[in-house]
């Protein structure tokens, strides 16, 4: 069969077109399987993060604790973006479509049917596709083939299909035109797990295929850095540093960013790098043999340049051990062995809410691979902008109007980096309980498990919630009994005593119940809040309620609301929310929360149904778990106070 | 609402957003005449010879609203200009008379238009870098249009001949009926079935609650010529007018490609003769065919 194009959008083949799914080809009237995806690799992303989040998707697999996904880390993923996608006939049985001949035509290889030039051999007839397969929740996926005929002077060549009750495929069966022999039906027994028999769908059915995978805001590290940042402990320590204020100075008179302050010094760059070496060396000539030449003092030589440069003015070290001293993080105080992954989440949620509030505060120009940054625009500072306030007078009640439902700071932010990625896929069911999570075959035929990402720029609403608010409802709430209170008109030692008392870990899988008390108060507090405003949200700015997701940020706290939209061009909803409708979306959304259509029964139950606060799962960030309405309006005959005002502005 | 009724304003939004002394003090006196407290923007407009525009009904309510003199009784979604407050007609007097006199004071009197801005924007094509710094300053033509759009006031025409049914652009055009701006599209082939045109179209009806559909109005440019076999006219122009104050002329289609990866040239204009632009839509989009939604 000639080689033929059709082009579709990387969005739409992230979604429906990954390796071992299945396809129609309009064109030609014939179904595909994708084969195998070109690709090229990708580094610019927040690897460590992602892996992680992968990790947590894969433990609510059946198959979660077999290779690759247990224990999987960033060293096992490879991440590539698709640019072209080959595909090949599938499946490989046709039959011919003369009603009164049937006779069936079944190859091993595509390219054997290039020999029959589409014609039946017995009547010269159309050969058409068999538009069943066989896919069982191992994720196996079989063709139906007829067997041999047990005459073995008949095998393959009089087979027919037996079609005589149209509509029920069940009955189909292939024969022997020969002597009648039966040659197999429309199931058989799964040739991957041979646990049982899995029965036809039809190629065109979603159970046949379900792509695994999710978006997320992934800002971009500065490449030239990347790969000396100290990640874990220390680049958390840094940006908590950043967070509190504490590197104003050392941002504002040395002019460096972030990433500058969190790389390793060259000595223990050198080290990293001949200690992997050495690990290396090991792998190639054994662990035994590299002991030995190191006791004997055998000097194994570097491969690698040293660094030339230094590190000039404050350290990495000294922000580090100052932080240290500041904040002691929940997961440290408990000896939680997993503090490392509290590091890593407390990262990516501040590095996103900081570059995303403050910018790049590097210079741009001079910086290669940033233009990706996102480019946030304050409400403050819109406020001072006279021609915005010219063509949106209202916008000067904007901060009041906010302020109702305790929000102390709002941007807007342009050309926010999603990763749109996807990691596998499932067959037969989509319950990932009921299913095994199926890993790309590599592309390369390398050993690691490739997953594929798309980065698009997408656009958000920033809302940074009054922390001081936050404290006084949890006091009235009575859920700081035992919690010492920071002072609320210290705006550093408010921040501080997020960091110190929101357990981040206790997030880290939105499937499971969160364990401390504060954490879940504070996150249903936010999440309530995320929903209700996501709600109205839609209505206001045009977008569809699917197309917005949440990004809550307990630790800050705020709440990021973004175009979840894999397009790679958005024309500007939240801007148009942000800019022309706070007033009628806070109202709207005060004015909703208030009750329920299932009011009594919603407000005594749990405070949270389809019906209010529910949205659908690819809008929200944890499977509508932790949401409570009464946490805003209040209830529970006055046990729970109401964090939002109810009385106009 | 304040009790000192010789407080000094701390906020001028009516200053800023009104140059007609008169029109100002019109406004006072009819607020004042009204014999309830209620006030919305309907009632005030019954005591003007010319109704407020939707930007003037805003910085008047928020003007009073920040200086003490009224407080939001009850809310409209179709906006913050269409909500109704509760006055105290002695602070109305008060804060409309300072800011009759601060207008007065600037010796300013309406103004017959601006000075034209011209401004080139570009889509540049995917992958390219440019090298100086006048290429990579140059505004592209989304963020152009995405600024118009939002900044819409009143109305907003449109001429596209080809749309993506991408629905993130769909709702996007889709929120501007939705808010009230009165929007006029022009495209063609609207009656192809199989076309991205009438899906894009359809997708937008569904999305505009039926109190707002009359702010949405389609028209199509294309004739076919049976005789030759051929096109006989058909509209190829890509415009944006947004408010009769300002107009985007380019080359871009309103679609991914032409949006994000193409190379695309236009030129935004404002000033009065943006009012030449849409007097051409106007007539153009007039001669067009009215299409009925949903298709």
């Amino acid at each position: 069969m000639a080689d033929s194009e059709m082009k579709r959008g990387l969005a739409q083949v992230m979604y429906r077109f990954g390796p071992e799914s299945l396809f129609d080809y309009g064109r030609r009237g014939l179904s595909m399987k994708v084969s195998r995806w070109e690709t090229n690799k990708i580094s610019s992303l927040d690897a460590n993060y992602v892996a992680e989040q992968i990790a947590t998707h894969a433990s609510s697999f059946r198959n979660d604790d077999e290779d690759p996904w247990v224990d999987l880390t960033v060293d096992d993923v490879d991440f590539r973006r698709p640019n072209r996608v080959v595909g090949s006939l599938y499946p490989l049985t046709m039959y011919c479509q003369n009603r009164s001949c049937h006779r069936v035509v079944s190859k091993k290889e595509p390219s054997h049917f290039v020999y029959t030039n589409g014609e039946c051999p017995e009547c010269s007839d159309e050969l058409r596709q068999l538009a069943f397969v066989l896919v069982h929740d191992c994720g196996n996926m079989m063709s139906i083939n007829p067997q041999p005929c047990s005459n073995p002077d008949h095998g393959y060549d009089h087979i027919y299909l037996n079609k005589q009750n149209i509509n029920d495929p069940l009955s189909w069966h292939f024969y022997c035109g020969e002597c009648g022999d039966f040659c197999g039906n429309m199931s058989k027994r799964c040739t991957k797990c041979h646990k049982e028999r899995v029965y036809f769908r039809p190629i065109a059915s979603n159970s046949v295929y379900y792509s695994q995978g999710d978006v997320l805001v992934n800002l971009p590290i500065d490449q030239r850095y990347s790969d000396d940042i100290e990640y874990g402990e220390s680049w958390a320590r840094i940006l908590m540093a950043a967070h509190l204020g504490d590197l104003d100075d050392v941002v504002e008179e040395e002019g460096k960013t972030y990433e500058e302050l969190g790389r390793m010094t060259t000595d223990e760059r050198d080290a990293k790098r001949r200690e992997k070496q050495i690990e290396d060396l090991k792998e190639e000539v054994g662990a035994e043999q590299v002991e030995k030449m190191i006791e004997s003092g055998v000097d194994i030589e570097d491969v690698f340049d040293v660094a030339e440069d230094t590190i000039k003015g404050s350290t990495r070290e000294e922000v580090v051990e100052e932080n240290r001293e500041r904040v002691k993080l929940p997961s440290q105080r408990g000896g939680d062995s997993d503090v490392d992954q509290a590091y890593s989440t407390l990262s990516h949620e501040l590095f996103t809410y900081l570059r995303s509030t403050q910018g790049y505060e590097g210079n741009l120009d001079a910086t290669d691979g940033m233009e990706r940054q996102p480019t946030p625009l304050s409400l403050d500072g819109l406020l001072e902008q006279e021609d915005f306030l010219e063509s949106n007078p209202e916008a000067e009640v904007y901060p009041e109007k906010l302020q109702k439902v305790n929000i102390a700071s709002a941007w807007v932010v342009d050309n926010l980096p999603l990763l749109n990625y996807t990691f596998g896929f499932t067959r037969d069911r989509p319950e990932r309980s009921r299913t095994d999570l199926q890993p790309f075959p590599h592309p390369r035929g390398e050993d690691s498990t490739p997953v594929y990402v798309d980065q698009t720029p997408s656009e958000a609403i920033v809302l940074q919630v009054d922390r001081s608010a936050i404290i006084e409802w949890l006091d009235e709430k009575g859920a700081l009994r035992g919690v010492e209170r920071p002072d609320t008109d210290d705006e550093s030692d408010l921040k501080e005593w997020f960091l110190e008392n929101v357990d981040t870990n206790e997030l880290r899988d939105h499937y499971s119940p969160i364990e401390d008390d504060l954490t879940r108060e504070v996150y249903t507090l936010l999440h309530s809040m995320s929903h209700a405003l996501m709600r109205t949200a839609s209505g206001q700015c045009g977008l569809d309620s699917n197309s917005i997701s949440e990004y809550v940020m307990p630790s800050v706290p705020a709440i990021f609301l973004y175009a979840s939209s894999t397009e790679h061009f958005s024309l500007g909803g939240m801007h148009t929310l942000f800019k022309t409708r706070i007033h009628p979306w806070v109202d709207e959304t005060i004015a909703d929360v208030q009750q329920c259509v299932y009011d009594p029964v919603c407000e005594h139950e749990d405070g949270a149904c389809h019906a209010c606060l529910h949205m659908s799962e690819v809008a929200c960030e944890s499977a509508n778990g932790n949401l409570d309405r009464r946490y805003l309006v209040g209830g529970d005959r006055g046990r729970i106070p109401a964090f939002w005002e109810s009385g106009y502005v | 609402m304040t009790d000192d009724h010789d407080a000094i304003c701390t906020n001028f939004a009516v200053v800023r957003q009104f140059d007609d002394l008169d029109r100002v003090v019109a406004i006072r006196d009819t607020i004042s005449a009204l014999n309830h407290s209620d006030v919305t923007r309907a009632d005030v407009d019954r005591g003007l010879e010319t109704p407020l525009t939707t930007r003037e009904a805003a910085a008047l309510f928020t003007c009073l609203q920040k200086n003490g003199a009224a407080t939001q009784s009850a809310t409209d979604e179709r906006g913050f200009w269409a909500y109704t407050f509760e006055v105290d007609p002695l602070e109305v007097d008060r804060v409309l008379t300072q800011q009759a006199a601060v207008i007065a004071s600037d010796g300013r009197s309406p103004q017959t238009g601006k000075d034209e801005v011209v401004e080139f924007v570009a889509t540049l094509p995917g992958g390219f870098e440019p090298t100086s710094a006048r290429v990579r300053s140059i505004p592209d033509i989304a963020s152009t249009i995405r600024n118009q759009v939002f900044n819409a006031d009143s109305s907003v025409r449109i001429a596209n001949p080809y749309f993506d049914p991408s629905l993130e652009l769909v709702s996007d055009l889709a929120s501007l009926p939705r808010r009230g701006v009165e929007t006029q599209l022009l495209t063609r082939e609207t009656a192809d079935e199989e076309g991205d045109t009438r899906t894009t179209l359809n997708k937008m009806w569904d999305l505009i609650d039926e109190d707002n559909r009359d702010n949405f109005e389609v028209r199509d440019l294309y004739r076919w010529d049976e005789s030759q076999g051929s096109q006989a006219f058909a509209t190829h122009a890509k415009i944006v007018i947004v408010d009769c104050r300002v107009c985007y002329v380019g080359s871009a289609n309103l679609t991914d490609t032409s949006l994000s990866t193409n190379f695309e040239f236009g030129v935004v204009v404002e000033g009065d003769i943006v009012e030449d632009a849409a007097t051409v839509f106007d007539e153009v989009f007039e001669y067009s065919y009215p299409v009925d939604l949903p298709i």
